[in-house]
């Protein structure tokens, strides 16, 4: 299997990971945190809650102006 | 005009101007005055809300709390990591086309500008929910 091909791999793997992880955090039975309660938990530290604005300050700059 | 009314108009307005946005922010390359520009003015927008926001006490609702106290978060820490360790060999390996990072993964994508105009929304409405949880 070349380079390419197992980078390719790897990361479709951890994007079906992260898309079965959402929707089994949505089923009324899982026990897996919603990232949205993750989140609210973590914005209850007022420093964290900058650090996740900045962070996402920081993507939108370097994904589309930078 | 009800609160729930004006509350929809507003929303209304928002995902529009929203829109409008994506569309600018899809015709644009990067490293330009327009891409800075539209970049800009979605952090600006965002910025204001979080200041005016800034004072109101987090809101955490008992249906949180109470899946909280049973819900598992490691396993988004062991997701986040597996990606950032990705990113990190990606990065430090070479050719870029053998070992793609998230940065060149997405330059690939946003060749066509419907899939750029798609992740700017998606950026958006991100931000709108981060300062809205």
């Amino acid at each position: 299997m070349s380079a390419q091909a197992l980078s390719d791999a790897l990361w479709a793997l951890l994007a079906a990971c992260s898309v079965a992880a959402i929707a089994i955090s949505h089923l009324t039975s899982a026990h897996l945190e919603r990232i949205s309660a993750l989140v609210r938990r973590v914005e209850a530290n007022r420093a964290a809650y900058v650090c996740i604005i900045l962070s996402w300050m920081w993507v939108g700059w370097h994904f589309f102006a930078r | 005009m009800t609160d729930r009314a004006r509350h929809r108009a507003t929303a209304v307005v928002g995902l529009g101007a929203a829109i409008g946005l994506s569309a600018w922010a899809a015709a644009t390359d990067p490293f330009t005055s327009g891409a800075d520009a539209v970049s800009a003015i979605g952090i600006g927008l965002v910025a204001i809300e979080v200041a005016v926001r800034w004072r109101r006490p987090a809101l955490v609702t008992g249906t949180d709390q109470d899946r909280a106290s049973r819900a598992r978060w490691w396993p988004w820490l062991a997701l986040a990591a597996a990606l950032l360790a990705l990113e990190l060999v990606s990065f430090y390996s070479g050719p870029r086309v053998d070992h793609p990072t998230i940065s060149s993964l997405y330059d690939s994508a946003t060749r066509w500008r419907a899939v750029k105009a798609a992740f700017f929304l998606g950026w958006l409405c991100l931000g709108a929910a981060l300062v809205r949880s």
